[in-house]
């Protein structure tokens, strides 16, 4: 029974996995990511190992061993008569299953085609990939859409209204960049509870690490929005700073 | 089952010592012998018929008798009678047992008895017995009745009523010997050579025990549906067929399945084996109409097509 169970689970993933390479190679020509194609092939494996499993093997049995056949269907109407003849054709009908090979339920030819396709399909994904050819670009269609684009700024704005206790306002340590869009940003630093001590500010250290940069430093190539201080205006702030310390 | 497949393939080799052929003729004969039933033989003359069924009686330890139906062959001739017999000064009667008491019994060309003498042997065909007088003498088991037709001459016979031929089991066709097996034959026969002697391979006792085997020979359900269908078809198809088979012919047809495979050494019964009885089994219980005679079918001919049917 195991032996049987484990051929068919084999022979519906091997026809799931054909449906997964072939989504693969459909998704390569639309840039799709290949998470999609996770699900229809899971639903078709369950559904090819279910109906499988609900097939009659027996008639698997007398297909591939027609001698059988009769046989088999003879010794069953007569499974509750005992003479001479019915037990013979009964010890017969047992040494014959006995010999009948499980892999009788796998269809040589089927999966040998099946794996033809798998190696030619994956082969011309491999081929199709390296080439960068693509039909149309998927993602970044549905991540530039504009009702997508609407769908993430609410999302946003929901958490950053209703949500903004459970995010850290240390936008130093974001990874993402701050979309400043059309609000007026105010920054403003608390004096009393901030870190930095106003009376000891100068121009930073230039810090040299050689060729040895630490793990925790990485270039990211973003966009920021610097402002260029003229230096008469640094002066001025210095000035504001020292006269509320007074 | 190795055992009779054994005893089959002996019965086959003596009987090849005498009889040249006719391969397909002994199995159906040694069908009828296995279901207890008998058996009707058309064939032209000279075809060897009663050396085939003298060889068979000969393998199986059986007494063997032979009539030869005349028109002026009378019921006594065949049942025996009661003769007038002196025995110590005091006479009686004693009854004389006619040809019917024998294991084997070759009625041969019976559509040249009377109607009187066919009925003579319905009896002892479906009973297995005589009845004289008010007197009724069982008839040694085992007991086969195989009957010959001739299909030329039909001048001066009485062909066999309905009743009485449903009674044969199967209907067997003798067709001529090939060029080569008649080769065989005329060296066999033209030519001084040694006797040959019959070895007995099964007794009366063994043939009976086979005879129980065939009825335990297990047929699917499927297949005794088949066999029904084909049967019950022979009523219904009218484009082909007047009167179709009773069903004697289906009890005669499963039999008859089983028998085939018992002899071919299955202890099942196959589709196959229904298919090739079916034409022994049916050519003689069916009449076809008017438009399938015109047409020039046989009786072959519609059970072959009964079975695209089916």
């Amino acid at each position: 029974m195991m032996s049987s169970l484990l051929i068919l689970f084999f022979d519906s993933f091997i026809t799931a996995f054909l449906v997964f390479v072939g989504l693969y190679f459909l998704f390569t020509f639309f840039r799709v990511d290949v998470i999609a194609a996770i699900i229809p092939v899971v639903v078709i494996f369950l559904i090819s190992f279910i109906r499988k499993i609900r097939q009659n093997r027996i008639k698997e049995i007398e297909k591939n061993y027609p001698d059988l056949k009769e046989m088999l269907r003879t010794s069953r109407d007569y499974q509750n008569k005992q003479n001479s003849v019915t037990l013979a054709l009964h010890t017969q009908v047992i040494n014959k299953v006995n010999k009948v090979d499980i892999n009788s339920l796998l269809d040589p030819n089927r999966l040998f085609w099946k794996f033809l396709i798998i190696s030619i399909v994956l082969f011309s994904t491999i081929a199709l990939s390296a080439t960068g050819v693509h039909f149309f670009d998927v993602s970044n269609a549905i991540s530039s859409s504009p009702i997508i684009g609407r769908i993430r700024d609410s999302g946003k704005k929901f958490i950053n209204d209703n949500l903004n206790f459970l995010i850290k306002e240390d936008y130093l340590e974001d990874p993402d960049i701050s979309e400043l869009g059309d609000d007026e940003v105010n920054l403003s630093l608390d004096i009393f509870s901030t870190e930095l001590d106003i009376n000891d500010i100068s121009d930073p250290e230039e810090n040299d690490f050689g060729g040895d940069y630490p793990d925790s430093i990485g270039g990211i190539a973003q966009d920021t929005y610097t402002d260029k201080i003229p230096e008469e205006h640094k002066e001025t702030i210095k000035d504001y700073f020292e006269k509320i310390n007074e | 089952m190795k055992e009779v497949k054994d005893s089959i393939d002996k019965v086959y080799k003596e009987i090849e010592k005498i009889i040249i052929g006719q391969r397909e003729v002994i199995n159906e004969i040694l069908v009828a012998i296995f279901c207890n039933s008998n058996a009707l033989l058309e064939s032209y003359p000279g075809l060897g018929k009663t050396t085939m069924i003298k060889a068979i009686s000969d393998i199986m330890s059986l007494s063997f008798s032979r009539v030869q139906s005349t028109p002026d062959l009378m019921p006594s001739d065949i049942t025996g009678t009661y003769v007038l017999e002196e025995n110590n000064g005091k006479r009686e009667f004693k009854f004389h047992k006619g040809p019917i008491f024998a294991n084997i019994v070759l009625v041969d060309e019976i559509n040249r008895a009377t109607p009187k003498t066919q009925s003579a042997l319905l009896e002892a065909m479906q009973e297995k017995q005589v009845t004289l007088g008010n007197q009724t003498i069982k008839l040694d088991r085992p007991f086969f009745i195989l009957a010959t037709q001739n299909p030329i001459e039909q001048e001066g016979t009485y062909p066999l009523p309905e009743a009485q031929s449903d009674r044969f089991l199967l209907k067997i066709k003798v067709d001529y010997p090939t060029f080569e097996e008649e080769e065989l034959i005329v060296d066999r026969f033209t030519e001084i050579k040694k006797e040959v002697t019959i070895n007995k391979i099964i007794d009366a006792k063994t043939l009976t025990q086979f005879q129980k085997y065939t009825k335990d020979v297990p047929i699917a359900k499927d297949l005794k549906k088949r066999v029904l269908k084909i049967v019950t078809k022979t009523r219904s198809e009218k484009d082909l067929i007047e009167y179709g088979a009773s069903p004697r012919a289906s009890i005669g047809l499963v039999l008859a399945s089983k028998a085939l495979a018992l002899i071919e050494g299955r202890n099942y019964v196959s589709k196959q084996d229904i298919e090739k009885m079916a034409y022994p089994v049916l050519r003689h219980r069916i009449i076809l109409n008017f438009e399938a005679e015109r047409k020039g079918m046989t009786t072959d001919d519609a059970v072959t097509e009964l079975l695209k049917r089916t």
